[in-house]
């Protein structure tokens, strides 16, 4: 049993994390403002925004700088990531998953303000693309800068990176308890008290920096009464199952984007202008998919504001164009995007239940539970999703509705597809999450990392009895047969020689024991090591099979225990 | 205490440098005394209002005499063979007026001296932080013009058509169920896009966002063909007034200070606050205008006077445009109503309030205009 922390120790952290909490809730949340505020001065300057549009003097100077301005722009972003970001490519989200999750430090700090700006700019000149992925980024790139202060608390970086995160969804949204659980349900994928406490300081710092310093108004208020007809909780359910096909559909579309890219052969500096290009291209015939939509958005909420054939068509220009942005390198993230296809999707839905002839509830509540059905099923955080439109709305029976909606589509998404877009990412890097982070972190942690210890070797040429005394003169109860450039060729057991014998070692040596990989993670060393009966497993280079060294049952089992130990210890922190 | 040499100097050359400059005369003082100017502006108890704070006051002091032409606003005052020296204008129109180069753009340093003109009668002093463009609301002072006064256009309805359930919010207009009858409303494409938005459940902050678009003009212009059949329209702002008080119409929108006349009078009307959208009116020149310009300037730095801009809060209930007049806005001469509680921007009036945008209403007015005649004459949805 371990010894309770000594009250000094706890205060000292007390304080620390409750100041880590508000100042970096207050400093996040100000700087997520001031991203929020250059986006929406960028997309008025450079004539997204419709409001900007329509006082434009020449209509045909508008058409060419609708072209211009996009392609301009992800010439600029090209650039930018390539030519100044160590990365070359967009942080995001499964950037900060992964720092929390294998307890690696994120990308540079360079890398971070370069795709930063480059999101600013994306979302500045119209791409298609999310502005709450680079607003997580950046608020869990704040939070890594105290990386540097040694604060002598264990899991400071996580913490911290949770809150940075928490206060950017709390002031992007307005919504406080929806930033304290994204952080928890998307990022740190546990819940302890230690990082809840400072997280929820964190939430609310954002929350009054938004609210009570600069009066930001809230997002979204819609006019909902109630759930007229009980039957439309199977309604909401079914649209909950449709937005999971077209979550995954969506999904699919943005991954096979990004391969095409890369099979396209373009340069990638030059890839996002191209996307801009068609973009801009697009929104001469359909103005409404330059940016972020936050009117279209308005409108799926507005009874008869759309046809169907106008729903159909932005639905599937919007998921498209998405997928192209992001696919080509446009910097930005694919939450808002999905709250915007989503929101159509569902005023789509109940467009049709009246062509059927359902009586319904009205659109709001069709709208913003398909809205949020498909966005957190993509993103993987239904709790959040659910708690936004509680936020957002402060509309319990909305809530309730959305609940059911949210619900079905992430269990569809997450057997068809994965937990979520940034784990398949993710995954697709080589870290796969799906089994959880003990298992991540011990398929991330190279055997190479531990120790090695010297082994005791044998020439395959020496003679068995020669090679016998030497196993003995080294108190061993094995040797690792080599050849004569150090190449593994087999194992040699104590009990299996004749100490008279003069044949050679490679006649009686095993030649199909067990190695492993310098490569190969803890976790394939544990799975390999089953049924395994030794003393020492020889470590070889994967490339030229060259012996590098031994490593013991014992300390493969140490490191697990100590991984496994960490994560438990983690997830019960209070202080 | 050892003062460094350069301190006399300084002093000196600072003193210097305040006894030098010469103070700025009143340009007041060179106007002849028998000059006249006409005055394009709203007639009915507006122009009554003006009369009585302003145009007399400003007579008797300065011994120029001020007649009035009526016109209800648009540009077409200036195709007028009499043209007005100085234009009573809204805020959106003027800034139409000035991008045709239609207007004389106005010298804003000499707007803020202080006229000579205006006697002090309250025991309150005027601080010289008064006499600053800080003292004005914000974007007050535009090229061409200076805002004088806030005013609400809204909706009033008929006491007596509803004698159960009142209309209370901006919805109801569209509302021929719960609420039948005609309405009054103006013929023009102005305030009847944002409440048909307002009535879709726009937030205030989206309203000019959504109007930008194709398809929230569409979507508004659909709202309104609720009413068709059962509006009468109305171009001078005394007819909304006339023709809800002689029970011609159960609802009627129109600016509140004329509503607050005709009810102080005893007309069983009420104003719907909600959904009100709030408004300037400016003063401008028009560039033909012949009269001696210094003539009109000193009638603006009168008229401009925080105490003059109380006055006229006092007579109708249009809000001033600078902070310090608040101050001097007490009780009606006449009727001893506190007016300070029946302005646009009282605080019980502002929970759903929406400023109108001038920039995007003067870069619009073509496009509105067109969308509104389609609609007139009978199209559904425009082009």
């Amino acid at each position: 049993m371990s010894s309770p922390p000594r009250l000094g120790n706890t205060s000292y952290r007390f304080i620390a994390l409750t100041l880590i909490g508000c100042g970096l809730g207050t400093v996040v949340s100000l700087s997520a403002l001031l991203f929020v505020e250059c986006v929406s001065w960028l997309n008025s300057t450079l004539l997204i925004a419709p409001r900007a549009r329509i006082q434009f003097f020449d209509p045909k100077l508008l058409a060419a700088l609708t072209v211009v301005v996009p392609t301009l722009g992800g010439a600029f972003v090209g650039v930018l990531l390539y030519r100044f970001s160590p990365e070359k490519r967009v942080l995001g989200p499964p950037d900060v998953i992964l720092s929390t999750q294998l307890r690696k430090p994120l990308p540079s700090i360079r890398s971070g303000l370069v795709s930063t700006l480059a999101a600013v700019l994306s979302l500045g000149c119209g791409a298609s693309v999310g502005q709450y992925g680079p607003l997580v980024y950046l608020g869990a790139l704040q939070a890594s800068m105290l990386d540097r202060l040694k604060l002598r608390i264990p899991n400071a970086r996580s913490v911290a990176i949770a809150c940075g995160v928490a206060a950017a969804i709390s002031t992007a949204f307005n919504a406080p308890i929806a930033g304290l659980v994204f952080a928890h349900e998307v990022i740190l994928r546990h819940y302890s008290l230690q990082a809840f406490a400072p997280t929820t300081v964190a939430s609310a710092s954002g929350f009054v920096v938004a609210n009570v310093l600069f009066d930001r108004p809230p997002l979204f208020l819609v006019v909902f009464d109630k759930v007229g007809h009980a039957y439309e909780f199977a309604l909401f359910a079914l649209l909950g199952v449709a937005c999971a096909l077209l979550a995954v559909l969506f999904m699919k579309c943005v991954i096979t984007s990004s391969k095409l890219a890369v099979k396209t052969r373009i340069h990638p500096a030059i890839r996002p202008a191209i996307a801009g290009l068609v973009i801009g291209l697009v929104a001469l015939e359909l103005p409404d998919v330059l940016g972020i939509g936050s009117e279209l958005l308005r409108f799926a909420t507005i009874e008869g504001a759309f046809t169907n054939q106008e729903l159909a068509l932005l639905v599937i220009a919007k998921l498209l164009l998405t997928a192209l942005c992001l696919g080509f390198g446009f910097a930005g993230g694919i939450f808002s995007p999905s709250l915007l296809v989503g929101i159509l999707f569902g005023a789509l839905f109940w467009n049709l239940l009246g062509t059927v002839g359902i009586a319904t509830s009205g659109i709001a509540v069709y709208a913003i539970s398909g809205m949020v059905a498909l966005a957190s099923a993509v993103i993987g955080a239904p709790l959040t999703a659910i708690l936004i439109v509680f936020e957002l709305t402060r509309n319990y029976e909305l809530t309730i509705a959305a609940m059911v909606c949210v619900v079905f589509a992430n269990l569809i998404v997450f057997r068809l597809a994965g937990r979520s877009l940034f784990d398949i990412q993710l995954a697709a890097r080589g870290v796969d999450l799906s089994g959880g982070r003990d298992r991540a972190q011990m398929q991330h942690a190279k055997l190479i990392e531990l120790t090695l210890s010297a082994a005791v070797t044998v020439e395959a040429s020496l003679s068995v009895s020669v090679a016998h005394a030497k196993i003995i003169s080294e108190q061993r109860a094995e040797a690792i047969v080599i050849n004569s450039s150090n190449k593994f060729v087999g194992l040699l057991r104590l009990q299996a020689l004749d100490a008279s014998s003069s044949r050679p070692v490679s006649d009686v040596m095993l030649s199909d024991s067990l190695v492993l990989f310098d490569d190969s993670s803890i976790w394939d060393a544990m799975n390999d090591m089953k049924g395994f009966v030794g003393e020492f497993i020889p470590v070889l280079s994967r490339s030229d099979k060259q012996l590098l060294g031994v490593v013991s049952e014992s300390a493969i089992i140490t490191q697990y225990l100590h991984t496994v130990h960490q994560s438990r210890q983690e997830e019960n922190d209070a202080l | 205490m050892r003062y460094s040499v350069w301190f006399p100097i300084i002093v000196v050359s600072c003193s210097a440098t305040f006894l030098l400059v010469p103070k700025r005369a009143y340009p007041d003082t060179a106007l002849k005394a028998d000059a006249s100017f006409v005055i394009g502006t709203w007639g009915g108890p507006y122009e009554a209002a003006q009369r009585a704070a302003l145009f007399s006051p400003f007579e008797t002091l300065s011994g120029i005499s001020i007649q009035t032409y009526e016109y209800t606003g648009g540009l077409e005052v200036f195709d007028q063979p009499l043209l007005p020296d100085l234009l009573d204008m809204l805020e959106d129109e003027a800034e139409v007026a000035c991008r045709a180069g239609l207007l004389k753009p106005i010298d804003h340093a000499n707007i803020l001296e202080a006229s000579i003109f205006t006697a002090s009668q309250s025991t309150k002093r005027i601080s010289n932080d008064d006499f600053s463009r800080k003292d004005f609301q914000t974007g007050a002072f535009s090229q061409c013009s200076v805002a004088h006064l806030t005013f609400s256009t809204l909706i009033a309805y008929d006491e007596r058509a509803f004698p159960a359930e009142k209309p209370k919010q901006i919805t109801d207009l569209f509302d021929l169920e719960r609420f039948p009858g005609k309405r009054a409303l103006q013929r023009s494409p102005s305030a009847l896009f944002e409440w048909a938005m307002m009535a879709e459940g726009v937030p205030i902050s989206q309203i000019y966002d959504l109007l930008s678009t194709k398809r929230g003009l569409r979507l508004a212009l659909k709202r309104l063909e609720a009413l068709r059949g059962h509006i009468i329209w109305w171009d001078k702002p005394a007819e909304a007034v006339e023709l809800l008080s002689g029970g011609d119409v159960v609802m009627a929108s129109g600016y509140n200070g004329r509503f607050f006349e005709a009810w102080s009078r005893g007309v069983p009307i009420n104003m719907i606050w909600n959904g009100q959208i709030i408004d300037r009116s400016v003063w401008a020149i028009p560039r033909q205008s012949k009269a001696d310009e210094q003539t009109i300037l000193a009638f603006l730095r009168f008229a401009l006077h925080p105490e003059r801009l109380a006055s006229m809060s006092r007579q109708i209930p249009y809000g001033p445009s600078r902070i310090s007049a608040f101050d001097y806005i007490g009780l009606n001469t006449d009727t001893g109503i506190v007016m300070s509680d029946h302005l646009p921007t009282a605080p019980h009036h502002l929970a759903r309030a929406l400023h109108r945008d001038t920039r995007w209403y003067a870069s619009t007015s073509s496009l509105r205009e067109t969308y509104f005649s389609h609609w007139m004459q009978g199209d559904v949805l425009p082009p």
